[in-house]
């Protein structure tokens, strides 16, 4: 009897999701149309007028690369993003010392300033580096990893820093009373329990970077574009009929990828993190 | 097996003082209680031992060595906590064998050691499960084994058996007494329940405010508690308010006792007795040399195997303990006790 | 022995504090010099970029429309996803795990890629203007992009799955056990919800709004595509100062206007929400 009250419930929440998931589903079903028509946004159709993976293969080489290169970006921005954020989050969670809020508030600022301005700055900064005869990091590889590094670096430090916080420190005193020097105990003890955390974070900064639009638009360059630019670009200008192809096989690559974590560090971890992009 | 002592070991965090200068003694092979009521000071005294407090002030040794600035991992003690901690994310096996892995022992040595600890807790079967597939009982257990497992020179335990239902702490009881006799490590015991102390200990340190109130075996403690605290602490008692007036005699506002333990003190002081030591005048008239007192039944309360009676006689309540069926009193109804003055102490504490 | 934790922050620290540090103060510094044009730089300090950033109509119309945009939907968001939250934690895990598991995979894929789905479907021959046309509303073809109606739907789309996730686990922490007590006193389910519920789960609603509308305030590629250059909002009046007029000055000082008054709004809510917690 109870069941049916939960049904406008159950009903809504379907919806919602269909909702979320209607702009993805669009972009697969337009990747296998095989459409051909002269005019430009006709080959983005929705429903498929048919069945046909020849956008898959004319997929254009530049295109491939900017992918490449994104994968490459990403890689490096989540390794730096654990070297930096692991110390920083050992020293935020144990240590003890006054400020600690407002350290914690700084490593968070990042996360609280709208891209767009950060996006400005970093470009600004950029020029005026060059401008004293530095390296010109606009439009660089550099550049690109500084910019995402900045946004990656918060959420890597939380995620390390939650799980940090859960772990109870009786068991490295019982470590200790085992004999074990305090390297040991990092070692054996602390680390593999704080795991997770590590997975989350790396998983959490590789994605930050890998799906970065506004940054990338602002610090790519000619030959260093993100794919999400490509994808920027393709949209408002001239528009590259294979992009929901392409699009199609990032989607599911990222879907194997985070399940490939979950099975990791379970689900707990995963859904503490969260994407959040405009 | 060592000997622990505390020399004047005090500590104070930030600006009060948790722990007062305390002077305690370990002999080898003995088990130690420290029991007291919850709060800082026990835990905080054995951790100093351990290694994870600094002292403010005095000096630790372990066999004449002084181990007062030196890291936990190097003074070879062994720890058992109140949830245990065991690494969730190692076997029972690699639980028991992290202190042999620390140390550096050869691989067949240890797992030779490993079975041998785990035949000695009676779980030879866990080995190879995890810590979250293991009852409550039987962790404690793999922590006792973990702790022992690379001989310590003392073992230190933090209420290990608080999370256990009644039933499996006292089988527990029996197996942690049984275990420390037959390995003889020196072991310091921290609880706040006073039967457990009682039970397990060869002597206990009770604690309270900070300061170690009394020490002695169970036997002493019980029947020669020096302070009111201790007296109330453990096991039941009656207390009597009133004056000592340098005769050992007791003065109250009604009547004078007799009191031949303590020193012929004057000024305030308290008469204790146990509840199994007075006796309801019924039917059969108390001995002269009884000192007695008059006062009315409040309740009778039927506990197993006796019977707590609530008298009230005025000035306080005491409590008479006797045999079920042996008194037939009724709330409200006017009684005598009575009791042999040699069973009852005086306190000015 | 504590102490020591604390050295471990210092490179992580001095790394953000330069990197913040310096960023912010090229992009002020910058913003009190006037653009001289063909990208060369005045070298008088003059707040001329800043007159012009809160004088010009089409910026003062741009952060009004922007600032509107940003709170509509935010509130639009919450209405909607509070019961798709509240939903979620009571039903049964598994199913709650799997829809949740959905929604965090959709918000790990790129912008750029839901953008282009929802150009498809807002498209003039696109989903949207199909079924409209089906349905008998319109005549020809129905054109959302470039209008404020496509941006809002494109807002809300990416605020969505955020939201949820964030209720979620704001809505987790209410206990069960406190809304069957309340029914034990009489209270009707609606009545649950006013009166136990939605207080409990204020501070933590009011956070998740508010890094909502941080995150929209930001937003440029939604405005940019969706809006098909039409809709101004400030982010897209930023990147256009930057990319097509090279006006440095004048970009930077339109963005340091955007960060104050964010930082403004957020100060503001928080002192509200704490001042609430504290009356209570």
């Amino acid at each position: 009897m109870r069941r049916w009250r939960a049904l406008p419930g159950y009903a809504w929440v379907g919806f919602v999701v269909a909702f979320i998931y209607a702009p993805i589903l669009v972009v697969i079903g337009a990747s296998v149309d095989p459409g051909y028509r002269i005019s430009t946004r006709s080959y983005l159709v929705f429903p498929p007028t048919g069945f046909s993976l020849r956008w898959y293969a004319s997929i254009p080489s530049s295109f491939w690369q900017s992918l490449w290169f994104s994968l490459e970006l990403a890689a490096i921005v989540a390794a730096a993003a654990l070297l930096i954020g692991l110390p920083a989050a050992f020293g935020l969670v144990r240590g003890r010392f006054p400020g600690r809020f407002a350290v914690d508030a700084l490593f968070r600022a990042p996360l609280q300033i709208p891209v767009i301005v950060t996006g400005v700055a970093f470009l600004q900064s950029f020029y005026f580096i060059a401008s004293l005869g530095g390296p010109a990091l606009q439009g660089s590889l550099a550049g690109l990893f500084l910019g995402h590094l900045f946004l990656a670096t918060p959420y890597t430090i939380g995620s390390i820093a939650a799980s940090l916080q859960r772990f109870n420190p009786r068991l490295e005193e019982a470590a200790l009373t085992l004999g074990a020097s305090r390297l040991r105990v990092m070692w054996r003890v602390t680390l593999p329990m704080v795991m997770p955390g590590i997975y989350g974070g790396l998983l959490y900064a590789f994605l930050v970077s890998f799906t970065e639009v506004t940054i990338s638009v602002f610090l790519a360059g000619t030959s260093t574009k993100p794919f999400p630019v490509m994808i920027f670009e393709s949209v408002t200008s001239d528009m590259e009929p294979s992009v929901p192809a392409l699009s199609t096989i990032v989607f599911l690559g990222s879907m194997l990828l985070i399940y490939a974590m979950q099975r990791l560090v379970g689900m707990e971890a995963l859904l503490r993190s969260g994407g959040n992009s405009t | 097996m060592s000997r622990v002592l505390l020399r004047d070991v005090s500590k104070v965090f930030a600006g009060t003082t948790a722990v007062h200068p305390t002077t305690l003694e370990v002999p080898e092979g003995h088990f130690l209680t420290l029991l007291g009521p919850s709060g800082c000071v026990k835990t905080t005294t054995l951790r100093m031992i351990a290694g994870f407090v600094e002292p403010t002030a005095g000096k630790i040794l372990i066999d004449d060595e002084d181990v007062t600035g030196m890291p936990p991992q190097k003074r070879r003690i062994g720890m058992v906590f109140q949830d245990y901690a065991l690494f969730p994310h190692l076997t029972i096996a690699e639980n028991i064998g992290f202190g042999l892995r620390e140390r550096r022992q050869p691989k067949a040595a240890s797992r030779a050691r490993v079975a041998e600890l785990l035949d000695l807790i009676r779980l030879p079967d866990i080995a190879d499960r995890f810590p979250s597939q293991v009852s409550g009982g039987q962790a404690q257990r793999v922590a006792l084994a973990r702790a022992i497992a690379f001989p310590p020179r003392v073992l230190l335990m933090d209420e290990p058996l608080g999370a256990l239902d009644l039933k499996l702490r006292e089988t527990m009881q029996f197996e942690l007494r049984r275990i420390q006799r037959e390995l003889g490590i020196t072991t310091v015991f921290v609880t706040h329940d006073q039967t457990e102390a009682m039970n397990l200990s060869d002597t206990i340190a009770v604690m309270g405010g900070g300061r170690v109130l009394q020490t002695g075996t169970p036997q002493q403690i019980y029947d020669q508690p020096r302070s009111r605290f201790v007296a109330d602490f453990i096991g039941q008692i009656n207390f009597l308010d009133g004056n000592m007036n340098g005769s050992m005699r007791l003065q109250t506002d009604s009547a004078s006792f007799r009191v031949p333990h303590g020193d012929a003190t004057t000024g305030k002081a308290t008469l204790a007795i146990r509840p199994q030591h007075v006796i309801l005048q019924n039917g059969t008239v108390l001995p002269d040399e009884y000192d007695r007192l008059e006062g009315t039944v409040i309740s009778q309360v039927f506990n197993g195997n006796l019977t707590h009676l609530r008298v009230d006689l005025g000035t306080t309540h005491w409590t008479v303990e006797s045999r079920p069926g042996t008194n037939s009193v009724q709330p409200g109804q006017r009684v005598t006790i009575g009791w042999h003055p040699s069973d009852a102490t005086v306190l000015t504490q | 022995m504590t102490a020591r934790w604390g050295l471990f922050l210092l490179p992580p620290l001095a790394l953000t504090l330069l990197m913040l540090g310096f960023t912010q103060f090229i992009f002020l510094k910058s913003s009190v010099f006037a653009d001289l044009g063909l990208g060369e730089t005045g070298t008088a300090f003059t707040l001329e970029n800043y007159i012009e950033a809160v004088t010009d109509p089409l910026y003062l119309n741009g952060m009004k429309l922007t600032l509107e945009l940003a709170i509509g939907v935010v509130a639009l968001t919450l209405v909607m996803t509070y019961p798709v939250a509240y939903v979620l934690t009571r039903m049964p895990a598994r199913t709650a795990s799997l829809l949740l598991a959905a929604i965090v995979c959709s918000s790990f894929v790129s912008v750029a890629i839901k953008i282009l789905g929802m150009v498809i479907i807002f498209a003039g021959d696109g989903l949207v203007s199909r079924f409209f046309r089906w349905l008998g509303v319109i005549e020809t073809s129905m054109q959302l992009l470039g209008t404020m109606t496509g941006v809002v739907f494109g807002y809300l789309h990416l605020a969505i799955g955020f939201m949820v996730m964030m209720l979620f686990s704001v809505l987790q922490t209410i206990p069960v056990k406190l809304e069957e007590a309340a029914q034990i006193h009489g209270a009707s389910r609606l009545r649950v919800f006013w009166r136990v519920i939605i207080p409990l789960s204020l501070p933590g609603v009011l956070n998740a709004a508010l890094i909502q509308f941080n995150l929209l305030m930001g937003a440029f590629v939604t405005a940019t595509i969706l809006g098909g250059g039409k809709v101004l909002t400030f982010p897209v009046l930023i990147q256009r100062t930057l990319v097509m007029f090279n006006d440095y000055g004048l970009a930077s000082a339109l963005s340091a206007v955007l960060l104050v008054i964010v930082l403004i709004i957020n100060i503001a809510a928080t002192a509200a929400v704490t001042r609430r917690r504290v009356a209570a």
